[in-house]
């Protein structure tokens, strides 16, 4: 009955050794790329915790990311914390924001939450823009990187610090998948399905919504953290509307509710939009039409689609879409 | 078991409950009937905390619940079903059962552990569906099941919470009369011991399961008393079982 | 300054001029909701479209009072087409779909318009009827900000008219409280809601014309109003239109006092009123059922 090689571990691991496999191939570009590839796969992951497992549908999750990304910045450069502090710093204030946040959003839920959640982000990135301090619109450059001293490592070397981001996504990974799969993971998916079942059951439903909405917020907050020290650099542009639009294209992309069709919609968006951007100033307009057409004619995305088929295959004669 | 006092309820001037009360002693079956419209699911939903009664007293198992959240009613021992089908439709029976069952057991706090790996809520989910007779198809998605084995899962998923008082609303609705058969067949085969409070506008289902009746009427208990009381009942025949009975 | 009364009454009507495109706008979206259940998060891109129409046919003829004819109808165009390609059949879709699908618009409508008329922030000139100021209490005002608020009591007295005195509006209003209902009564559903989004769409438009003569007209002018609407709409409630009107009112004033007395928390004065609110009544102000 337990079967630890679900489809979807196999693949993550297939991406994880290909990414680490690449790392020494893929030169200076192709690092950095797997970095950002793998920060942003952090990044979509947190966010398929609310939209794909537990249909809350956040378009305001870029605040979290911009938070551990400016936690970590103030930190280590205006208080001179270490850097591995400062992510942890990261990751407590993003997840007590999302609590403050999540205390009164998660109560509404349906279209509510969509905007309220897009709105709120932008306060916060109106906050930022504003506030001299911490460098208004032009942002704070200087943020370290991780030490990696201890394992005799240099983290400013990109093929380290690419392996290093690939294996903090594996980590992250295989947390969620645990999460997920755990009871705590089934009330949310049940509570996906048929809220109003779940709360007559007996289950208290907003409790629920608040713990994931916490654990989306810090992941995305570590997302944040490990972005900032990749690009040494943080702005409000971190938490723009758009980055949470291009955080949740990638999840519907990829297809929601499997944590490697996140990782997959961050790979393929991030990459389309690196080749479009290259092509035309106006990507994000293809981006857009992308998007609508996933949206219209592959409400799975392209995991979710390419695992129906799989399965189908695999045995014929099961029901189709089966709940994993 | 379950007692309640003194229920009213209006939304503006319209009272939709209007003074009901009721007490349902452990191993009772007790059936509130009434034409549509009689108030009678206002009144489940009242108990069950998905309404909020204007005044009005709640009680079971010697807890008061009347200020709890629907949540707490059910872990407080309170099970319903549901008149439309509320279900789980993208899970199968197992996972639908399975997962009421985790809920009974208040496992959701968990988050470690493979679900997988809860024998107990296996096991709990399958002694249900041999309850609600589902045990052959386990495996099927909800969404494929027929009607009739639906309307038995939704009772099930009742089951699973283990309630002190299973309150069944309309668990016929919409049925064949040969499923509504196996349903009546599959109420009364549940252990002697459960509390049930059941909910029909069709007075001939609840005449075999039941043991006492209040009959509802405009938001306001008509009769009360035992099935042959209310068969017999004068003001019921006048107002509403005449055209049924006959 | 800040005690002075005549100062307070300019700021009030910079509050109210804001509200009043705001109320345009929200009245649109809230109705759309109250009707079919969706949210058009590409609202404030028929805003920008509006501003931009405006700009064009104004460049081309020379004529304000033509661009403020035009383009909202323009926009209406626009919202038509959007609405037969993709909303109709989207019609049984889940709400959220729908949702998604607009703000898959929102990027669409961002470069097109960056495409078509650059980056560069531009306006439409104030026409020569109002180019001249008023002076109220011996304060020099602009007086086509009177214009605005004008436009957009007129629009509130022709809606209200429309939804309380007509049938047409009666039916409107059935819908919102019960969409199933409506289809009960034999009325063409799927024509009064287009009718009811093109009408939104219009006024969308009509916002963003006149707003060209007031704010600067560039990209990203879409989101920034949709997030002051969003607010307006959830504050005010759902789906009415005195919550439209009274949501509009209030964030129009708290934007506009909050840059004025509270300048570093001016981003934050909306938001800590959206949230006060909500804390009191969830389902905003006027809620026309439960959110």
């Amino acid at each position: 009955m337990k079967n630890y090689f679900t489809l979807e571990r196999v693949t993550a691991l297939v991406i994880v050794v290909s990414c680490l496999g690449f790392v020494d191939f893929a030169g200076y570009y192709g690092q950095e790329l797997i970095a950002e590839i793998a920060i942003l796969a952090i990044f979509a992951m947190s966010l398929d915790l609310l939209v794909g497992y537990t249909g809350l549908v956040s378009l305001g999750h870029a605040a979290f990311l911009g938070i551990g990304a400016y936690a970590t910045g103030i930190l280590t450069v205006h208080m001179g914390w270490n850097v591995a502090s400062s992510m942890a710093a990261g990751v407590i204030m993003a997840g007590l924001i999302a609590a403050i946040i999540g205390a009164f959003v998660v109560r509404l839920g349906g279209i509510f939450f969509i905007m309220i959640t897009l709105a709120l982000s932008q306060m916060f990135y109106a906050y930022f823009l504003k506030n001299r301090e911490f460098g208004g619109d032009d942002g704070m450059p200087g943020i370290p990187r991780l030490d990696l001293e201890m394992f005799g490592l240099d983290a400013s070397d990109p093929a380290i610090f690419a392996v290093f981001t690939v294996i903090v996504a594996a980590l992250v990974f295989v947390l969620l998948d645990l999460i997920m799969n755990s009871p705590f993971g089934r009330y949310l998916l049940a509570i996906h399905q048929n809220e109003n079942r779940m709360r007559s059951l007996g289950a208290p439903i907003g409790l629920y919504k608040l713990a994931i909405f916490i654990v989306a917020g810090m992941v995305a907050g570590l997302a944040g953290s490990m972005q900032a020290q990749h690009m040494g650099f943080v702005s409000p542009d971190a938490m723009f509307w758009t980055v949470s639009g291009i955080v949740l294209i990638m999840v519907i992309v990829g297809g929601t509710g499997t944590l490697v069709g996140a990782v997959v919609g961050a790979a393929v968006v991030r990459m389309m939009s690196h080749e479009l951007s290259s092509l035309t100033e106006y990507w994000m307009m293809y981006m857009g039409l992308f998007f609508i057409g996933i949206v219209l004619f592959a409400g799975d995305g392209i995991y979710g689609t390419l695992a129906k088929y799989w399965h189908r295959a695999r045995d014929p004669k099961a029901p189709q879409d089966l709940a994993k | 078991m379950l007692k309640a006092t003194s229920l009213n309820k209006s939304f503006g001037s319209l009272v939709v409950t209007d003074n009901v009360s009721l007490h349902v002693p452990a191993g009772g079956r007790h059936a509130v009937i009434g034409p549509n419209g009689a108030g009678k699911t206002t009144f489940f939903n009242l108990l069950t905390g998905e309404i909020k009664a204007n005044s009005g007293q709640v009680v079971i198992d010697g807890q008061d619940i009347s200020s709890a959240s629907p949540d707490a009613r059910a872990r407080a021992g309170l099970g319903r079903s549901f008149q439309k089908n509320n279900l789980f439709m993208e899970m199968t029976v197992l996972e639908n059962l399975a997962t009421a069952s985790a809920v009974a057991m208040q496992l959701g706090k968990i988050f470690w552990k493979s679900f997988q790996t809860f024998s107990a809520v296996r096991q709990a989910a399958e002694e249900i569906a041999g309850l609600v007779n589902l045990a052959d198809v386990l495996k099927v998605p909800v969404k494929n099941l027929s009607y009739g084995h639906q309307r038995q899962l939704e009772v099930g998923l009742a089951l699973a919470t283990r309630p002190k008082v299973l309150m069944l609303d309309e668990p016929t609705s919409g049925m064949s009369p040969e499923e509504t058969a196996v349903m009546l067949k599959l109420i009364s085969s549940l252990p002697r011991t459960l509390t049930i409070l059941i909910i029909e506008h069709d007075m001939e289902v609840v005449f075999g399961v039941t043991d006492r009746i209040t009959v509802l009427d405009y938001g306001s208990v008509l009769v009360e008393g035992t099935v042959e009381e209310v068969r017999n009942s004068e003001i019921v025949r006048q107002r509403y079982l005449g055209e049924a009975i006959s | 300054m800040f005690t002075d009364p005549t100062f307070l009454f300019i700021q009030t009507l910079n509050g109210l001029q804001l509200a009043m495109l705001l109320f345009l706008l929200s009245v649109g979206l809230s109705v759309i909701f109250g009707l079919m259940n969706f949210i058009n998060l590409a609202h404030g891109t028929l805003y920008m479209l509006g501003a931009y129409f405006g700009l064009w046919v104004y460049v081309n003829t020379g004529s304000f009072w033509v661009a403020l004819a035009l383009a909202p109808i323009g926009v209406m165009v626009v919202g038509m087409v959007f609405y037969v390609t993709l909303i109709k059949r989207l019609r049984t879709a889940p709400p959220l779909k729908q949702v998604l699908v607009t703000f898959g618009l929102i990027f669409v409508g961002l470069d097109a318009v960056r495409m078509s008329w650059g980056n560069l922030s531009k306006s439409i000139p104030t026409p020569d009827v109002f180019s001249q100021s008023v002076t109220i209490f011996g304060e020099i005002y602009p007086s086509y900000r009177l214009f605005i608020i004008g436009l957009g009591v007129a629009v509130f007295v022709i809606l209200y008219f429309v939804l309380e005195r007509t049938r047409i509006g009666s039916v409107i209003r059935a819908g919102v409280d019960d969409r199933d209902m409506v289809s009960c009564l034999g009325i063409n559903v799927d024509l009064a809601f287009f009718g009811v989004f093109c009408i939104g769409c219009y006024l969308a438009g009509l916002s963003g014309a006149v707003a060209g003569a007031v704010f600067p007209v560039e990209p990203g002018m879409d989101m920034s109003i949709l997030i002051l609407t969003l607010i307006v709409v959830v504050v005010g409630g759902l789906g009415s239109l005195k919550g439209a009107v009274v949501g509009s009112l209030m964030i129009g004033m708290a934007e506009t006092f909050g840059q004025v007395f509270l300048p570093q928390f001016a981003s934050v004065t909306i938001y800590a009123l959206m949230v006060v609110v909500l804390l009191v009544r969830p389902g905003g102000l006027f809620p026309t059922r439960a959110a």
